[in-house]
């Protein structure tokens, strides 16, 4: 506990020390969301799609912590330094990997919230309120799923390196289209959105504009069937993790590669 | 020391070869092309997507003027972002900004060499966006219809004004250590919804359609509208404003840069780690 405590602080607190991180982190979602409204205004679309780009924009912000933040952490902690002090000290790389799901999972959920805020109130879009209670669940269950994904991640990126972290172009724009973060998924075709519903943030994003939008939203998955993928999504990926960290963590002690920098 | 011509050709030569190389990761060039257009391409089929979904098919002028914005901002995001990601790359990750400052080309050169390396990419983007999106969105534009000279001197002026636009990022992402990431890409998000390219500066609030007016690259971008269809040709292209703009737009540019080098130089920010 700890250890899980120990690393979620600088998370949670760091932030305030650098106020300029939480401007920005807020200001770049803010900035996409008002831009793909005012396309949308352009294309004459009704005013509920507002409420699905605020929606998708919103959570947004949470898939590039859990890429940036979580996935590529270890990474950084061995081109920092740090992750030769992680290993000798007398705890496990999973304890402190839950230690910054739990710290940037609450950081990202109040940048995330702060986002939706700003950009209903720019707006002013209207939300179904008394359903705030089914849209937690939703948003609790997504952001476990994504940060558990997160951990799963982070030791391939600290095992296959630079070469994997190229890749990482593909986590902007081709998630925000595979999302469905500015358009309701399944209006496109229900075959690729449920190819699409492989990445959690999809059923999360789906799953919210179906309990706040005050119109029909066009859905093929009902929202209590995507949290149940969702919390069994986190389950497998939690378990997918640990077996991870341990193969990359032997391996890379095999052949001499755990602290070896800018490979 | 003085410089060389011979140093500037090098430089420019080795510059944009690191450019190239670390930007893409010593990887081969076509899968290389296909991940760094993956992003515009996407932005491209979102865009589509909420078309089809919202208008039905109904307003194909509207999908048109839509998809020539992003096929544009492929330059825009290679060549501004390769300019300022050089800076952060080079003093917080690699710290060599010094060795670079100290050799034989000027810091200019060097970064127009590592920002030209993403000329490629946006040319790629550029003509996959718009062959594709003409091809299966049949978005009626014809060889014939192209003013290619119209064309080819956009292309030539968009690394211009972009060049410039890439310094003024890299002068404020030299003075400002603190926060070397968000500043770039702050300005870039918001040229994005101020500089027409996906959103009309008609249906924006006052303040920001004269502020996009007066962007060379709201003008530039219109320009490519103009030489790829008739669509966008009912008056004559405005010259004068995309000269005028363009110019002034240089000028603070350059200028906002060399004194954010002075003043990081003078203050010691010059190769200020500030990642933890």
């Amino acid at each position: 506990m700890r250890t899980v405590y120990g690393r979620a602080y600088p998370r949670i607190f760091g932030t305030i020390r650098q106020p300029s991180w939480i401007f920005f982190e807020i200001l770049l979602p803010v900035l996409s969301i008002i831009a793909f409204i005012y396309v949308l205004r352009g294309f004459n679309a009704k005013p509920e799609f507002e409420s699905f780009a605020v929606i998708g924009g919103s959570m947004m912000a949470i898939w590039f912590n859990v890429v940036f933040g979580m996935a590529l952490q270890l990474r950084w902690e061995k081109e920092g330094g740090n992750l030769e002090i992680y290993i000798t000290s007398p705890t496990k790389l999973s304890w402190i990997l839950l230690g910054m799901m739990f710290g940037g999972g609450l950081a990202t959920s109040l940048y995330s919230i702060s986002v939706f805020t700003i950009s209903s109130y720019l707006f002013g879009t209207t939300f179904l309120w008394s359903n705030w209670y089914k849209a937690v669940i939703i948003f609790i269950s997504c952001v476990i799923s994504l940060y558990a994904v997160g951990m799963s991640l982070s030791s391939l990126f600290l095992r296959f390196g630079r070469s994997f972290e190229y890749y990482l172009e593909l986590a902007n724009e081709p998630i925000h289209f595979l999302s469905g973060s500015y358009y309701p998924i399944f209006s496109v075709n229900i075959i690729f959105g449920l190819f699409c519903s492989i990445i959690p943030i999809t059923l999360g994003i789906d799953g919210l504009r179906q309990v706040l939008v005050l119109s029909e939203y066009p859905t093929f998955i009902d929202w209590k069937l995507e949290t149940l993928i969702m919390i069994i999504y986190a389950f497998l990926a939690l378990r997918f993790a640990k077996f991870t960290l341990a193969w990359m963590e032997e391996s890379a002690r095999e052949k001499g590669t755990l602290t070896l920098k800018w490979q | 020391m003085a410089i060389k011509k011979r140093n500037l050709r090098k430089g420019i030569y080795s510059s944009f070869l690191i450019g190239w190389r670390i930007e893409t990761n010593w990887g081969k060039p076509l899968s290389v092309l296909l991940v760094r257009t993956a992003r515009p391409i996407s932005s491209a089929l979102i865009l589509s997507f909420m078309y089809s979904i919202t208008s039905q098919g109904t307003q194909k002028e509207n999908l048109l003027w839509v998809l020539i914005g992003i096929s544009t901002w492929g330059f825009v995001q290679n060549q501004v972002e390769f300019m300022y990601w050089a800076i952060v790359s080079e003093r917080e990750w690699l710290r060599n900004i010094k060795n670079v400052i100290i050799s034989p080309t000027p810091f200019i050169v060097y970064l127009t060499g590592r920002s030209s390396a993403g000329l490629p990419f946006g040319l790629f983007s550029f003509a996959v966006i718009l062959t594709t999106s003409n091809l299966l969105l049949n978005l009626g534009i014809k060889l014939s219809n192209i003013y290619f000279h119209y064309l080819f001197l956009a292309i030539v002026l968009s690394f211009i004004i972009l060049f410039f636009l890439g310094l003024l990022t890299a002068g404020i992402t030299l003075s400002t250590p603190k926060y070397p990431i968000g500043v770039g890409e702050a300005l870039v998000g918001v040229l994005y919804l101020i500089s027409g390219s996906i959103v009309r500066p008609e249906i924006l609030p006052e303040i920001l359609q004269k502020i996009s007016l007066n962007l060379p690259l709201s003008h530039l971008i219109n320009l490519y509208r103009y030489a790829l269809s008739p669509s966008f040709r009912t008056y004559a292209y405005n010259w004068i404003d995309l000269f005028s703009t363009g110019l002034i737009f240089s000028i603070f540019g350059y200028l906002i840069y060399s004194y954010s080098f002075y003043r990081a130089r003078a203050n010691g920010k010059i190769d200020q780690q500030t990642m933890y």
